[in-house]
């Protein structure tokens, strides 16, 4: 699925450098659940980042199917992305102004593949999937956090990306709802396969993984399947 | 309507008081424009209208080789009565004339008691003088008449001169075609100011059958016709060039804008001024503009990168604001035209008093015209400056690196 090899990203020059990731080689398969975990400033958003191609590495190759992320333009990689990444973000960011159903339907309505037919028919999914059916009209400040997140969710699988990348997912809900995002991540991936990749330092989130990559001071220090 | 331009709309609309600052600063900007071109072309206005109803008409014809050549041989470019008869009825003929005259200029003195002054006269028809001149004014006594062939006005300036009033006696001289010096008696019916000051200060009206026999023929210098409207001037050049060819005339014809020298050197400088003006409020427009833009961008970067981070290319993102900044200037400039008409009818309802313009001796009251063209360049304006103003802050929001502006760095 993608694999990155002697991944490095520093941050900075000089005095002010800082060394983000370290020499990072990993290897995910089609249809892994993976969480990456480990303390605040490890590197775990990098990683994420850096394999969603919304940053590059320092040195290193990135390869998504076998295509390698920095050979992209950027208008290239945004189609990448569209068509093949699905976002889920810490602080949920989703479009203010935009009901639910808006927000999920917003990056499918750039995908030339989906017609509009199929749009409608994808976002009505989703949001049922995540069960804000009945909340599909409401803007984000009418939601909950927990639904904000789970908006947040359909809208990162609602185009069937082949990977889903979750940057602390369930980092700004209570303890109940966080472990009620993290299954339905799960239920999605047995269900469609997809590749999940979350970030993480709640243990007990951790737990609910098929395979725990762990990061210290931008290193690997753990891969446990 | 789509979600992206729906999101648009909603985004414009999401700070309203921000909003509602930069739409004023659009509109102020675009009915500042649109009042002082409607100002400035009312000026125009005052002065063509003073120009064709105050001295050349709508066209004048004479014989061919006037224009270049009348000051070194005057009498040789001078019409014999008879063919200015037939000028003048085959221009009546004509669609859209209104009124024809002959003209002759000539030069003397005029003398009153002890004083003895140059001028410069122009014999005219009384009957028609009233209606080619209804943009002078009648400072003292009347104006010319069909029943005083001895009766002149004289110009204020002029009259001032030689120290003369309404009913004073005047004695006019001249050199005859011939060489000869000629005197006729005349008395001062009126005293006119034409708005010129030049004008003003030489001009003697005289009734053409005065002039004639104090000159000692019957020629005539101009033939000068009113139009029923000015818009009509090129198609009645161009059927008199035609009708000229077709009599086997001999003639030039000329139209009021090359001959009215003042009116066309003011509106060139106000023109000039005009583009300044332009371009003061355009740059105010875009700094006022850009600032509030900006922050709007800034604000809303994070869910530009999480835009950008879901797959729209930034040349999709770039879309959204810049047409964010189209609504924004569409709308500014559709209040600006509003609010600029609604003054304008208002100022020119009440009337505004202007000072006399450079060179001329009359204020006058004036108003704001609504020119199409100005209200639709303001307009246009409005909408380029805001987006100007938009360019480089989206292009700075865009620049930016989605993982940067998403860790908030």
């Amino acid at each position: 699925m993608f694999v990155l090899t002697s991944v490095s990203r520093v941050y900075g020059a000089g005095a002010q450098q800082s060394v983000a990731l370290h020499d990072v080689s990993l290897q995910v398969g089609r249809g892994e659940f993976v969480a990456i975990a480990g303390p605040s400033g490890s590197g775990k958003t990098t990683l994420l980042n850096l394999v969603g191609g919304i940053d590059a590495p320092t040195s290193g190759r990135i390869a998504i199917d076998g295509r390698e992320l920095s050979r992209l333009t950027p208008s290239d990689l945004a189609d990448f992305r569209l068509a093949k990444i699905g976002f889920v973000f810490q602080q949920f960011s989703l479009i203010p102004v935009l009901t639910a159903a808006e927000n999920v339907e917003l990056p499918l309505l750039f995908r030339k593949d989906v017609a509009a037919a199929e749009r409608k028919r994808a976002v009505a999914s989703a949001l049922d999937r995540v069960g804000l059916a009945d909340k599909a009209g409401r803007r984000p400040a009418e939601l909950s956090g927990g639904e904000q997140q789970r908006v947040a969710v359909a809208r990162a699988v609602a185009g069937n990306p082949e990977i889903v990348l979750a940057d602390e997912p369930t980092a700004n809900l209570d303890h109940e709802t966080g472990g009620a995002v993290v299954a339905l991540l799960l239920e999605l991936n047995r269900e469609r396969g997809t590749t999940f990749l979350y970030a993480t330092h709640d243990p007990e989130l951790v737990g609910l993984a098929g395979r725990v990559v762990t990061l210290r001071d931008g290193r690997i220090t753990g891969d446990v399947a | 309507m789509s979600l992206f331009l729906s999101l648009s709309l909603r985004n414009v609309f999401r700070n309203r008081v921000r909003t509602v600052v930069a739409l004023l600063a659009i509109a102020t900007g675009c009915a500042a424009l649109i009042v002082n071109g409607g100002v400035i072309y009312n000026i125009f206005r005052e002065l063509r209208e003073d120009a064709i109803h105050g001295r050349h008409g709508h066209i004048q014809v004479y014989r061919r080789g006037y224009t270049e050549n009348h000051r070194r041989e005057p009498a040789r470019y001078l019409l014999p009565g008879f063919e200015a008869d037939r000028v003048v009825a085959l221009v009546k003929a004509l669609p859209h004339v209104a009124r024809v005259t002959r003209r002759r200029e000539f030069t003397g003195m005029i003398s009153r008691a002890d004083r003895y002054v140059a001028f410069v006269g122009i014999g005219v028809e009384p009957e028609d003088d009233p209606e080619f001149s209804r943009h002078m004014t009648m400072k003292a006594g009347r104006s010319l008449s069909p029943d005083d062939p001895y009766g002149v006005v004289a110009g204020l300036g002029l009259s001032q001169k030689i120290d003369a009033g309404p009913g004073d006696p005047l004695t006019l001289t001249a050199n005859t075609s011939s060489g000869a010096l000629n005197a006729t008696d005349a008395s001062l019916r009126g005293v006119f100011e034409g708005g010129l000051k030049e004008y003003d200060d030489w001009t003697l009206k005289v009734p053409i059958r005065a002039a004639h026999e104090l000159l000692g023929d019957d020629r005539i210098e101009q033939i000068v016709i009113l139009l029923d409207r000015t818009e009509s001037v090129p198609e009645v050049l161009h059927a008199l060039e035609g009708a000229f060819e077709k009599d086997g005339l001999d003639l030039e014809v000329k139209p009021w804008n090359e001959l009215a020298l003042f009116h066309n050197q003011v509106v060139s400088l106000f023109r000039r001024e005009l583009d300044v003006i332009k371009l003061i409020i355009s740059t105010i427009v875009i700094l006022g503009i850009a600032n509030t833009i900006g922050m709007s961008i800034v604000e809303r970067r994070m869910e530009l990168a999480t835009l950008r981070a879901l797959g729209l290319r930034p040349g999709v993102v770039g879309r959204l604001l810049m047409t964010e900044a189209l609504i924004t200037g569409l709308l500014g400039g559709a209040f600006g035209v509003l609010l600029g008409v609604a003054i304008a009818v208002t100022a020119s309802a009440i009337g505004i008093p202007f000072p006399s313009p450079p060179g001329a001796t009359r204020p006058f009251v004036g108003g704001v015209d609504i020119v199409p063209g100005i209200v639709a360049f303001s307009f246009v304006l409005s909408v380029t400056a805001t987006l100007a103003a938009a360019a480089f802050p989206v292009w700075r929001a865009l620049k930016r690196p989605i993982a940067e502006t998403l860790r908030g760095a």
